[in-house]
């Protein structure tokens, strides 16, 4: 059973699904560390700006939830047979087109 | 606790590095044990008996940085950013990315040195290995740089 499942598609998924989520910012969910609460919106004051009692929002979480979901999925839809020969020589690609993509995307904030 | 789980994820790091450079120097400079040279033994290992130990070093890494990371949010990134040590801020924002891409390659890392007598597969496993370790090293700088930086200031 193992040996079908492609950790090609696996890494291909994961990494092109977690850095479009992470530059786009789109998380099904956040989590507030201070008063350790997950929620799906952003917790809001009155005049529609960040609560402040909530402290700091964590987005990563949720990031890592959606690549990894569509990762699994995609690894047990889609057989190892049918990516062997792309997997064989350029696996690694995926992933290091997602890295190139994220230290272009982090360059923000070099120029704050 | 969090000081615990903050040690602890450090000293598996330290484990990790140490694996993870031994095999990607003997992958990519192979040499036989030989005299008192401490470069030519350090990579003059057997890189496939790391294979699974670095595997589950870097899961286990991962975990703990997931557990740890809302004492930095808390604790350390709020005073970076009002000191706006923006460097520091984004070395960290790419290192979270890293751990997980880096995640996202374990299992294909895992399957190639799974082959590592196949000589057609050498060089796939040669960047597998490379990525692996360059996200480690990234990653354990920064996460020891942002912990100096917060006991300086």
């Amino acid at each position: 059973m193992l040996s079908r499942l492609s950790p090609g598609v696996f890494a291909t998924i994961f990494s092109a699904v977690y850095t479009y989520v992470a530059i786009f910012d789109i998380t099904p969910f956040l989590y507030y560390p201070l008063t350790n609460t997950f929620t799906t919106t952003a917790l809001l004051d009155a005049a529609g700006k960040p609560l402040r009692a909530a402290g700091p929002s964590m987005h990563w979480y949720g990031w890592i939830a959606v690549g990894l979901v569509a990762a699994i999925v995609a690894t047990l839809i889609i057989p190892r047979s049918v990516t062997q020969r792309f997997e064989r020589h350029l696996v690694w690609a995926p992933a290091l087109i997602a890295t190139i993509a994220i230290l272009i995307f982090e360059r923000r904030w070099l120029l704050m | 606790m969090i000081l615990t789980l903050l040690m602890a994820h450090m000293l598996i790091s330290v484990v990790l590095i140490g694996a993870v450079s031994h095999q990607a120097f003997s992958l990519w400079r192979p040499t036989a044990a030989s005299g008192r040279n401490i470069v030519t033994n350090f990579r003059a290992v057997r890189g496939s008996v790391y294979t699974n130990a670095i595997a589950i070093l870097y899961v286990l890494t991962t975990i703990g940085g997931a557990i740890v990371y809302p004492a930095y949010v808390l604790d350390a990134k709020k005073p970076l950013t009002d000191m706006s040590l923006n460097l520091a801020i984004g070395a960290f924002e790419v290192k979270e990315h890293f751990a997980i891409i880096g995640l996202a390659i374990i299992p294909a890392y895992v399957a190639y040195w799974r082959k590592a007598a196949d000589d057609q597969d050498l060089f796939t496993r040669k960047v597998l290995t490379v990525m692996v370790a360059g996200f480690v090293w990234w990653n354990f700088m920064v996460g020891h740089i942002l912990t100096d930086l917060r006991g300086i200031f």
